[in-house]
């Protein structure tokens, strides 16, 4: 059921010519620090040079294009309702089972999230990603079978996360232009 | 004496640094009175005259300001501090900045007794002593600030004197006055008072007498919005989103928005007057200690520790309905949850099993990042803020009425453009005019004694030499006696003369 709808999600994407730009860009890095330094006419060069430098300026877009990848709209638009709700019920049984474990595959896999949007193509990112969370998803599938209820908790976000797919046919935070509408 | 000192002297370190960074500059940054604060700022001024509101209202329960309806806690506060420093910008802002200073000492005591470790309860008051998200709302006058202040004193009494008749007491007391504070108060204090009721249920369900008297004052404590209710709601229908077509899903949205790495750590709010452009309402350091705060707590077996968890899930309520979101003055309803489960982050890998030599490499890292951040905070809050956001702050209208304060006996009549919202206020608050004629002007948005404001173009009415107050660049008269500029060096307002 969670390999399905990496599937749907998958062939969704093959439609999108325009993918929306992830990876930080090196001229926004520069564009910041000039507009920074404007506000720093007061102050002298080396302390507008130890706040507004390219280092700084390169860590604030790739946190801003990390953490983008990490907002709950775009992760919505990418492993739906089911995909999102799951991992944060996975992560919670883990924790509450196994927090070594957890805690070790939760850094791995905010590393490989991290290295996907860095230095992969927005399209591939895109696979990468959809790909990484439903695997995260699948790694708890013991956990969200655990009793009925959860198991019809289960069925019912994967029925709603079709539906919302299936709305959401545009990946508005991850295309910019869809070819089949 | 000497050995409280002693044993307390890393809170009272941090008291002291709150203090600081609450009360440095206050008067000068943020850049300019906002409409709201000196709308406050003279209510109080007229309450303290007077006994009465601009409107002429007797100790109102509500204050209509521009028609509002704001709740009366925060503008009878601000009477002493105008009584003792006068009607100026730091007189309006030092109240808030005392109720910032509290919130961290009550967070310390908060985190003390439900984690029973000083390094934590340390720990948590300083990172909301540096914290940007509560530093912008301790340095200006806004209601939400008392509301959360309130709120946080009202859950330590709580939990430290729940148990007796006397705590309830006291917590329904702080609970009641925050519920008239603020109007998002109307939905975070019932939030919080069923949390509460939830959280204790074994302990209150025994004894139930004791809650008589506590239920009695949350209900007094409803009358002034009882009393107003149609006027209590305008707030509400204007900016919630009962009016939006999918509720649910915008709800659902403006919840989740509160959880955005990208609003917490990176780029803030984007209203100007709620963050500094370039930073988040968190530090970025603070991103993995939240992180492991966070396992900690989901993995502990202990109670108390999940009612953080509670809290944390509850917070973004209030925001989620209403727009735009995310917003962090109405989701100020997080502090000081998120700098506890990093405090409690920290103390992790301090008293973690980890290697010597590796612990000290992550903690100096950690302690490196974090230096760097609040001083890049502090430059980006008292250089860059001031210039970047003068227009939110509607820098310019003090330079004017010092100007007009200076020069009105020259002129039989004063006129003033209200393109930039409110200008009768302004002038009132800055002239220290006189409430008890403020309030005989039925109408002082169109005219009072020798002001008048006018719209589109000013037309002269009366005899006698006139001031005009423009903005820069509306017609004027051609004698122009001074050009007024914000703080970004940008021009504002001309003021001219016509003969």
């Amino acid at each position: 059921m969670i390999f399905s709808l990496f599937v749907y999600r998958a062939w969704q994407s093959t439609g999108c010519t325009n993918y929306i730009p992830i990876r930080f860009q090196t001229q926004k890095v520069k564009l910041e620090v000039e507009q920074e330094r404007q506000y720093d006419a007061s102050a002298n060069s080396s302390t507008a040079r130890l706040f507004h430098n390219k280092v700084s300026s390169s860590s604030h877009q790739i946190l801003l294009s990390l953490f983008s990848t990490l907002e709950p709209r775009y992760l919505l638009s990418l492993v739906g309702p089911l995909g999102v709700a799951g991992v944060m019920f996975v992560l919670y049984y883990g924790i509450s089972h196994n927090r070594k474990v957890t805690f070790i595959a939760l850094t791995l896999f905010l590393v490989a999230h991290g290295l996907s949007v860095l230095y992969l193509n927005p399209k591939t990112a895109m696979l990468v990603l959809s790909f990484l969370w439903f695997s995260a998803l699948a790694s708890g599938s013991k956990g969200l079978s655990k009793t009925p209820r959860l198991v019809v908790t289960f069925a019912l976000l994967w029925l709603y996360t079709l539906w919302f797919f299936t709305v959401n046919w545009q990946l508005g935070e991850i295309c910019n232009e869809i070819f089949f509408n | 004496m000497r050995s409280f000192l002693i044993r307390n002297l890393a809170l009272l370190f941090v008291i002291l640094l709150a203090s600081v960074l609450r009360l440095y500059k206050i008067g000068v940054v943020p850049p300019h009175l906002f409409a709201d604060e000196v709308s406050n700022g003279y209510n109080a001024y007229s309450i303290l005259k007077t006994g009465r509101d601009e409107y002429g209202n007797f100790l109102p329960l509500t204050f209509k300001s521009f028609g509002d309806y704001n709740p009366a806690f925060s503008v009878y506060t601000l009477v002493p501090a105008i009584a003792i420093f006068g009607v100026d910008q730091f007189s309006l802002r030092i109240t808030s900045a005392v109720f910032g200073i509290a919130a961290v000492a009550l967070t310390y005591f908060l985190s003390k007794k439900i984690f029973q470790s000083r390094l934590i309860a340390v720990l948590s008051a300083l990172l909301l002593a540096i914290s940007p998200w509560h530093l912008q709302f301790s340095r200006y006058d806004h209601e939400a600030n008392f509301m959360q202040t309130l709120t946080l004193a009202a859950i330590t009494t709580y939990l430290y004197f729940g148990k007796t008749h006397k705590g309830l007491i006291a917590a329904a007391t702080l609970l009641g006055l925050a519920l008239n504070t603020y109007h998002g108060a109307k939905i975070w204090i019932p939030i919080v008072i069923l949390f509460l009721v939830v959280y204790g249920f074994k302990t209150i369900s025994q004894e139930k007498k004791k809650l008589i008297i506590p239920a009695l004052i949350l209900l007094t404590s409803t009358i002034p919005i009882t009393l107003n209710f149609q006027n209590a709601l305008i707030r509400g229908q204007s900016v919630g989103i009962m009016k939006e077509k999918n509720k649910s899903e915008v709800f659902m949205e403006g919840y989740l928005s509160h959880f955005n790495p990208n609003f917490l750590f990176v780029n803030g709010d984007f209203i100007g007057r709620h963050a500094v452009t370039g930073m988040g309402e968190l530090y970025v350091f603070e991103f993995p200690v939240i992180l492991l705060g966070l396992i900690a707590l989901v993995g502990s077996e202990i109670k108390m520790h999940k009612f953080f968890l509670g809290w944390l899930l509850l917070a973004p309520i209030p925001a989620a309905l209403a727009i735009p979101t995310p917003h962090a003055l109405r989701a100020i309803t997080f502090l000081p949850v998120w700098q506890i489960t990093a405090a409690i982050g920290i103390a992790k890998i301090i008293s973690s099993k980890l290697k010597m030599p590796i612990k000290t490499i992550v903690l100096v890292t950690i302690s490196t990042i974090a230096i760097y951040n609040f001083i890049t905070y502090l430059h980006l809050y008292y250089v860059h803020y001031p210039r970047q956001r003068a227009l939110d702050w509607q820098d310019g209208y003090r330079q004017v009425f010092e100007f007009i304060k200076s020069h009105q006996q020259d002129y039989t009549s004063i006129a003033i453009s209200n393109y930039y919202a409110h200008p009768q206020i302004f002038l009132a608050f800055y002239m220290a005019y006189d409430p008890a004629l403020y309030q005989k002007y039925p109408d002082p948005k169109k005219g009072f004694d020798k002001y008048e404001f006018f719209g589109p173009a000013w037309s002269k009415t009366k005899p006698g030499k006139a001031l005009i107050v423009t903005p820069f660049w509306q017609a004027h008269p051609p004698k122009v006696l001074k050009e007024i500029y914000t703080t970004d060096r940008d021009l504002r307002f001309i003021i001219s003369e016509e003969p």
